[in-house]
């Protein structure tokens, strides 16, 4: 008796030791910091009465209903660096864009600090311009090593955005390209660059006022 | 002998394992069974419990949907993966489930919540196992000279497998069909017995075939902290 004992409840201690050990060193450590203060305020008491729990809830539903957008969006991926023209459950328009290099440029002289990001949040389509011009911004200049002009005409340029710009704010653009072949990749300079096709399709369906989500 | 054992697949160890641990009793499988969340305001027939939980999940995305930051949706009812921004969908994918049957993905769905109704968990660890490699390749690096940006940086790490976790060790696995090259081999051996061991202890994973693309986005997307809101399944 004491035999089976031994050969069997020694191994069994000795592997279930083995397991402890190998979980416990395998054990990945959470990162400190993350909180979810915003959630831990949520008040969710549904009053128990059936009625007014039921009217509660009707009200969280229109809430939440309320907040999504009943006509088509545009929604620009920067992390595939794709461009939607979407509702809840259909895409409309799937097309290869770029965006924001997240890349930064310093000013030697002046220490002017430029990140280029594509900027990340909800906005709107304010205008749609055609055969748009780029106005040149300062750190065109200092990235390509020429003096900034004092002229305002030597900073415009009317070859650059394609046949269509579409302004969501602070100075960004939708617009067109003509260096197709980065399509994919991020290399802009905050702006969202769309092949020619894809622009005149985009162009076409969005009217101004349109919201646009980039993430 | 026993590391011997340790080292090969993780889906060989499932049989002794989970005879050892029945003998020294030391399993305790599964949680405390959660009630679905189908409950509108309009249902014919009320489950205050289930009521609660819906109440929640609500309560939650709205407070969600104030910040201008996105947030992850793990569907479980139509068992759909979504990034949403201010409550609106940006990105979304219909899971294909790979070796995971509808009671994992319940029980995954009720460790998720458990006992205190949790719906809301920040994602804690993303894990990638293997990616496609990075190459500079030459339109890249015309590129680089002009952006002054090292080539390797203007690539996306296209992930071949990884997985995100939550605490209790809830864990999404993702599967696309590219052919990478393992970030560690021994650490994703590791990773996958540590799993399987795991799984028999009543850790939840559910595993989910992806293409390339969509994967791209929910790797990228998903950084440690973002907030995860579920939708339980019924």
């Amino acid at each position: 008796m004491k035999k089976v004992f031994f050969f069997v409840m020694v191994p069994i201690v000795f592997l279930v030791g083995v397991l402890v050990v190998f979980m416990t060193i395998t054990r990945e450590k959470p990162p400190k910091g993350i909180k979810l203060a915003l959630i831990d305020t949520v008040a969710t008491n549904l009053p128990k009465d059936e009625k007014l729990a039921r009217k509660e809830l009707g009200n969280a539903e229109k809430s939440l209903a309320k907040l999504k957008p009943i006509k088509p969006y545009i929604v620009i991926d920067t992390h595939a660096n794709r461009i939607y023209y979407r509702t809840e459950d259909s895409i409309f328009l799937d097309a290869v864009c770029s965006t924001g290099s997240g890349s930064e440029l310093i000013d030697s002289v002046t220490k002017r600090k430029w990140i280029f990001n594509t900027p990340r949040g909800v906005f709107k389509i304010q205008n749609k311009i055609k055969d748009p011009w780029w106005r040149k911004p300062d750190w065109e200049f200092i990235e390509t090593g020429e003096p900034i002009p004092k002229a305002e005409s030597d900073r415009m340029d009317g070859n650059v955005m394609g046949d269509f710009a579409m302004g969501f704010g602070d100075g960004f653009f939708i617009h067109g390209t003509i260096y197709e072949r980065l399509l994919g990749i991020n290399v802009t300079h905050g702006c969202v660059r769309l092949g020619t096709d894809d622009l005149h399709k985009l162009v076409e369906m969005t009217p101004v006022g349109t919201s646009v989500y980039i993430f | 002998m026993i590391m011997q054992s340790m080292m090969t697949s993780a889906g060989r160890l499932r049989g002794p394992i989970v005879g050892v641990l029945t003998v020294s009793l030391l399993v305790s499988c599964g949680g405390k069974k959660q009630p679905g969340a189908t409950v509108t305001s309009t249902d014919k027939q009320w489950d205050q419990q289930q009521a609660e939980l819906q109440y929640r999940v609500l309560q939650a995305e709205l407070k969600l949907a104030q910040a201008n930051k996105p947030y992850l949706v793990l569907d479980l009812r139509r068992n759909r993966l979504e990034i949403k921004l201010q409550g609106t969908t940006v990105w979304n994918y219909a899971m294909t489930l790979e070796n995971t049957d509808e009671s994992e993905l319940k029980k995954f769905s009720e460790r998720f919540v458990g006992s205190d109704l949790k719906v809301v968990r920040p994602i804690l660890f993303k894990y990638l196992f293997a990616a496609t490699g990075k190459t500079a390749d030459s339109i890249l690096a015309i590129v680089s000279e002009a952006t002054t940006f090292p080539p390797e940086l203007l690539q996306r790490t296209i992930p071949e497998r990884f997985q995100l976790k939550w605490s209790d060790d809830i864990v999404l696995d993702i599967r696309t069909d590219v052919v990478g090259k393992p970030e560690s081999k021994w650490k994703n051996t590791m990773v996958d017995i540590r799993q399987a061991i795991a799984g028999h202890l009543g850790d939840a994973l559910v595993s989910v075939k992806m293409p390339k693309d969509n994967a791209i986005t929910l790797y990228r997307a998903s950084v440690i902290g973002l907030p995860t809101l579920i939708y339980p399944v019924s």
